[in-house]
């Protein structure tokens, strides 16, 4: 599947990040938010909270937008 | 021996420093606590340093926070640390275990605390400290920091210090690997001071990122043809180069941190079902604003009987020390300065220590940073990030810490523009203005029954202050700080039941720095004010002389007639002593008594022009009378402007000044603050302090900058005079032109 933007996924979704751009990208990186980590959107609406393994991290809609990923397989 | 705590942020760092030096350093569930290193002792064994770190992602710092944990660990503020702690939550270890990769390859010896298992356990995760032993190569103990769990192996763990890991036991990828000697070889000749433990860092690190890259572009311009010459050939082969490092380290710790605990993806837990609603679009931020409403309204009300009680004490130990001391100036400067000066602040504690408690609450619950997510939007309006409005939230308590979390921003720029804009944040040391304004001018009723109209005013004095503060922001990104809007990303941390002990701890400590500011500061200027206020003497006043001389006439006058209604008879005799059927004699009696009461009442009011005349022609009077005609506009007599001026060394000395000019100016003594406030009149009758002018008065506290400290510490922050020296000017100018505009546009509509 073609990977798309956090922003596109609904809430709760398990999700796979393919990659990660923007000005953000290395503090994602440093936050987990990396290529290959798994992901779950639990809210999706002006901002996004993305669930990373034992955390949550808030994200404004357009640094989410920067990240792709694609529905992980279970 | 030096032993240094790293970790990601909100870890728990800064409590297992607590537990391990027994000092009290400041904890709170929000990432960005700590922002300056701390050091202390290790408990009973006073040869082991322990210093704790502000909590940082990875060895790659972004902030100035983060890079103060670099520096230390590095060996660039202070020789390398003998020994590291890597804090870790047990609950998130793969991403925890990250900065641990980082550190091991320093070359550092280092010591894994494995952190809150206890809430690990509640979330029913198992984590096997052994397995990630044997897997890292460094020794691993699980602790409790907040409940003194396994603290004792932890320190005999320091005690015993490991020998330093093997480094780079994760694989780069081929074709980034490959390269790299070459490029560590080119570095080491032209930059041979970087110590050989680092280079490899260095390189991979150059490689990854624009920024340090470019710092080497002075030093080792070869390197860094290099390094550019390599990043177009991967771009041109397809590779990965920009997160080799990334992921080479997750491929090592992922398996890692899968053997070691079992991860439960279970359902919403409790944190994501209250952020359902905290952090919901329309919901989360009404949630807030009704938060912040019962804040203040709670903060206003609920302090009311305490602050009665300390007034009531105030006065009775003033009262007892002018009975029980002979009268003199010393008295004077006890009751009317001392006492009267530091009792007019103190009456304040309890509103700070409630204001402390709420704002205590909201840091330890972990609403804290769902506040910074809400606001996100609006400060993206006006070019910040969500991320300053922890630092100008904690202004509400103080504007120095609150300029000091600025460290945590990403863009410098907007670290400037919030210290710029944090002091426009109400702190707690206007609150005594605030209350002692309106406790006098605002009716007491309720607005639908629930919300007093004072606490509500109070609340408005806070929103004026932060709507300010966000309109200053804006102004400050379109003219000065020019640039894109920054990003936001910030974790949120889960919801945690505040400890009490901690939040009681921490409002005993606010009482000590209220307590020892009233002392110093307070103290020091109440006395000097008293004296200010009290000399030069002026015992004589023509005009109160003129109605006492004008007085004894009359009396005389009016008993001269008296005595010619009953000739040869003795007036002075008291009236029950004679006979009641002479008529003419009670008349003249009664004529006599009145002329008393005439007299004795010129000479009160004698006594009253004399005093204020001696607060009038004192030295503090003077300088208010310099200032008068400046402050006019804004509706300030001369005893504001004398406030005005004191409230430089502290924004509360003004209640101080008010209280001391009034008592000094009082014959009577005694009468609370507000109501002297109330009662006092210009010459011509009209009340000085009318609720417009309070108003305006209070406009002027809400947006003047009148604290040294914070000045110094924007100085610190800073690292230049230049932006001080804006922030006061244009916080000065602000605040004199929105009085003006309170005053002068309340007279035109009518107000007065
Ligand atoms: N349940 C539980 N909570 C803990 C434990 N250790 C720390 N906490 C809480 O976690 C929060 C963060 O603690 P801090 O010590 O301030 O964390 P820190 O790592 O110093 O954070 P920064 O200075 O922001 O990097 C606080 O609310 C603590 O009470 C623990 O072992 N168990
Ligand atoms: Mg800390």
């Amino acid at each position: 599947m073609v990977p798309a933007p956090l922003t596109a996924f609904c809430d709760g979704c398990p999700l796979k990040i393919c990659s990660v751009h923007g000005c953000a990208e290395e503090r994602l990186r440093d936050m987990g938010l990396r290529e290959g980590a798994q992901v779950e959107v639990i809210q999706n609406s002006d901002k996004l909270i993305v669930r990373l393994a034992g955390c949550r991290i808030g994200l404004r809609r357009d640094v989410a937008a920067d990240i792709f990923a694609t529905p992980a397989e279970l | 021996m030096r032993v240094a705590l790293c970790g990601n942020p909100n870890v728990g760092k800064t409590t297992l420093f607590n537990q391990l030096t027994g000092l009290r350093q400041r904890v709170a569930n929000f990432p960005g606590v700590t922002v300056e290193r701390k050091a202390g002792t290790l408990a009973g064994a006073p040869h082991v340093e322990v210093v704790d770190l502000p909590g940082t992602y990875s060895l790659t710092p972004r902030s100035i926070d983060e890079r103060i944990a670099y520096e230390v660990l590095v060996g660039r503020l202070e020789t390398e640390p003998d020994v590291v702690v890597c804090v870790l939550d047990a609950g998130n270890l793969e991403r925890n275990l990250y900065v641990v990769t980082q550190v091991i390859d320093l070359g550092l010896p280092v010591i894994v605390a494995l952190n809150m298992m206890d809430v690990a356990e509640e979330n029913g995760l198992a984590v096997d400290a052994s397995a990630l032993e044997k897997d890292l190569g460094v020794p691993v103990v699980p602790i409790t920091a907040s409940r003194g769990e396994g603290i004792d192996e932890l320190k005999k763990c320091i005690l015993n210090p490991p020998e330093s890991a093997q480094v780079y036991r994760w694989q780069l990828m081929d074709a980034v690997d490959a390269k790299i000697p070459a490029l560590i070889k080119q570095l080491t000749e032209e930059a041979p001071h970087v110590k050989p433990m680092h280079l490899r860092m260095e390189v991979l690190r150059a490689l990854a990122e624009e920024e340090a890259l470019d710092a080497w572009r002075l030093e080792a311009p070869e390197f860094v043809n290099c390094i550019e010459a390599l990043q177009e050939e991967f771009a041109k082969r397809g590779i990965a180069w920009r997160h080799a490092e990334v992921s080479g380290r997750y491929a090592w710790i992922g398996p890692i941190a899968q053997r070691a605990s079992h991860r439960v993806s279970g359902p919403a837990t409790l944190s994501d079902r209250i952020d359902a609603v905290f952090t919901h679009r329309v919901a989360g931020p009404l949630c807030f604003l009704l938060i912040l409403v019962c804040v203040f309204e709670a903060v206003f009300s609920w302090a009311i009987p305490a602050m009665d009680l300390i007034e009531a004490g105030v006065a009775a130990l003033a009262g007892g020390v002018r009975s029980a001391l002979p009268a003199g100036w010393v008295t004077d400067l006890l009751t009317d300065g001392i006492i009267t000066g530091v009792g007019n602040v103190v009456v304040f504690l309890p509103q700070i220590l409630l204001l402390f408690f709420f704002l205590g609450i909201m840091e330890d619950s972990g609403y804290m940073a769902r506040s910074a997510f809400i606001m996100d939007r609006l400060m993206k309006r006006v070019g910040l990030s969500g991320g300053s409005v922890l630092p100008l939230l904690s202004s509400y308590a103080c504007a120095i810490p609150g300029i000091m979390a600025a460290r945590t921003l990403d863009s410098e720029r907007d670290r400037l523009i919030t210290i710029m804009v944090a002091p426009l944040m109400s702190c707690s040391a206007r609150l005594p203005v605030y209350t002692l304004f309106i406790a006098a001018f605002l009716p007491t009723g309720k607005l639908m029954g629930v919300f007093g109209y004072q606490g509500l005013a109070m609340f408005s004095m806070y929103m004026m202050g932060t709507i300010m503060a966000f309109v200053a922001a804006a102004i400050l990104k379109r003219l000065v700080f020019k640039g894109p809007a920054s990003y936001f990303v910030m974790e949120l941390p889960p919801y945690r039941r505040p400890r009490l002990r901690q939040l009681f701890w921490r409002m005993y400590q606010r009482s000590k720095v209220f307590a020892i500011r009233a002392g110093k500061i307070i103290l020091g200027c109440s006395i000097a004010l008293w004296f200010l206020a009290s000399f030069p003497r002026t015992d004589t006043s023509p005009e109160a002389t003129q109605i006492e001389e004008l007085a004894i006439q009359e009396r005389n006058r009016e008993y001269a007639a008296a005595q010619a209604l009953a000739p040869g008879r003795d007036l002075t005799v008291a009236t029950d002593s004679l006979s009641l059927v002479d008529s003419t004699l009670v008349y003249a009696l009664d004529l006599t008594a009145r002329a008393d009461a005439r007299y004795t009442a010129a000479l009160d009011s004698a006594n009253i022009i004399r005093q204020s005349t001696q607060i009038r022609e004192s030295a503090i009077g003077h300088l208010g009378r310099i200032l008068e005609p400046v402050m006019q506009p804004l509706g300030f007599d001369w005893k504001i402007s004398a406030g005005l001026v004191s409230a430089f060394a502290a924004r509360e000395v003004i209640v101080s000044t008010l209280g001391i000019i009034y008592s000094v100016g009082d014959a009577e003594g005694g009468v609370a603050l507000r109501d002297a406030l109330k009662a006092d009149q210009y010459p011509d009758g009209r009340p000085v302090f009318t609720p417009l002018v309070a108003l305006s008065l209070l406009v002027f506290f809400v947006f003047a900058l009148q604290c040294m400290s914070t000045l110094a510490i924007a100085r610190r922050e800073t690292n230049t005079w230049r932006w001080p020296m804006v922030m006061w000017l244009y916080m000065t100018v602000l605040a004199y032109l929105a009085s003006l505009l309170v005053y002068q546009g309340g007279l035109l509509l009518g107000f007065s």
